[in-house]
């Protein structure tokens, strides 16, 4: 918006912070620069998760099995919860930066209350979800636990295909095994023809163990990306709440929208963030939605 | 207040004018159309349909990178944003696809037992 057109334009508030810095031609170039280094920030944010992303991949293609297995433990219905939350957050910042374009005070702090609010929720959720691994003993340490003690490891051992997404068609039982077949014992030559070439090699660690710590670098995949992801939403809590109050009580910094701009592009990459680690991690397996 | 958007649009080129309520609520709807989408598809065995493996997995990330689409573009303005944000909000996405050129690697050599899926190495 140009100086003019601040003139031109009812309620438009025309004050020392809403001037045109000097090495700016105007106020459309100014506004272009703001924009663009916050996009600069969300690139480096997308090289840092995507660093994250990229060792998801990698360990699912080396252990589709264990992966798949190890997916059972988190629900579809809770992440489904949290992605509602999410795009519904983004929709209440998207107007709570159009509320601020029209200047419109009153809405812009119920717009973005409700964001904060949802924020909330999700970390809600978050805490359960967290919660129920702790309980299981699903947190990679010392105390990790597998097959999980509330399984019992009864359910036999189904061999899921390779690819994670394969097998069980449109299994909504909960058929699906937890019980992983066994992997080749490290060092074990994979297709041992005599029993003397087999007694060369001496194994490290039983089939168990191996499965055991495929499963556990997947769940400490698990913590890493969702709580990074957390982090970010507490961050974005924490930005919103500062604006809040600054719109609140009507703080010389905030006249303009393009701060809620930038912090409504951040909260937006919060969102596409989870797009991905919703599918990714929780919808791996036809599985029970609770 | 659409009024107050256009006028404000009218005096200003590269303006940032408010856009109409009805595309930010289309853009919430489509994706939550695509939410239960991606959940539908992971309860569906899509091999049986398209035998090519993990198509499970291809269809619900075409479906998460149709709805970060739909975000950058219309929620984050840059649909409707100068050039400089296209292309620096496009590099970003560049670069992630970069990232994953270290499959190069992992591809292209075998690693030990169990690697990449079941191939089983040790030959």
């Amino acid at each position: 918006m140009s100086a003019e057109a601040l003139e031109h334009a009812p309620h438009a508030v025309v004050d020392a912070h809403t001037y045109v810095a000097h090495q700016f031609e105007d106020r459309a170039q100014q506004n272009e620069s703001y924009i663009v280094g916050m996009w600069t920030f969300l690139v480096t944010e997308i090289m840092f998760f995507g660093a994250l992303f990229l060792a998801y991949t990698v360990y699912r293609s080396q252990y589709p099995t264990e992966v798949t297995a190890a997916s059972q433990e988190l629900s579809v219905g809770l992440g489904f919860v949290n992605t509602l939350i999410l795009l519904t957050s983004s929709l209440t910042m998207a107007f709570g930066v159009r509320a601020s374009i029209l200047k419109q005070k009153r809405m812009q702090l119920v717009y973005i209350g409700a964001t904060i609010l949802l924020a909330f929720g999700f970390m809600g959720v978050k805490t359960i979800e967290y919660g129920s691994k702790f309980e299981h003993h699903l947190f990679p340490g010392p105390n990790f636990q597998w097959p999980p003690a509330h399984h019992g490891g009864s359910h036999g051992g189904e061999a899921h295909g390779a690819g994670g997404a394969t097998a069980h068609g449109g299994g909504g039982e909960h058929s699906v095994s937890t019980t992983v077949p066994a992997p080749q014992a490290v060092m074990a030559p994979a297709s041992a023809e005599s029993s003397t070439e087999q007694e060369a090699f001496i194994p490290r660690f039983t089939p168990d163990e191996i499965t055991k710590g495929r499963v556990q670098l997947y769940i400490g995949l698990y913590f890493i990306m969702t709580g990074l992801h957390g982090l970010h939403v507490l961050i974005g809590i924490l930005v919103l709440g500062a604006i809040w109050l600054m719109i609140a009580f009507d703080h010389p910094a905030i006249q303009d929208f393009i701060p809620i701009e930038l912090a409504g592009l951040y909260w937006h990459f919060v969102d596409i963030v989870w797009i991905f680690l919703y599918p990714l991690l929780y919808l791996i397996h036809p599985k029970p939605f609770w | 207040m659409a009024q107050h958007a256009e006028h404000t649009a009218e005096h200003a080129e590269h303006a940032h004018h408010a856009a109409p309520p009805w595309l930010y609520l289309s853009v919430y709807a489509a994706l939550m159309l695509l939410l239960f989408a991606t959940v539908a598809a992971s309860y569906v065995d899509l091999n049986k349909y398209i035998p090519i493996p993990g198509m499970n997995i291809f269809v619900m990330l075409f479906i998460a990178v149709a709805k970060a689409t739909l975000v950058v573009l219309f929620f984050m303005h840059v649909w409707d944003g100068t050039r400089l944000t296209w292309l620096w909000a496009g590099s970003g996405f560049v670069w992630f696809l970069i990232l994953f050129l270290v499959f190069m690697d992992y591809f292209t050599r075998n690693w030990g037992p169990q690697s990449l899926g079941g191939a089983t190495g040790w030959e």
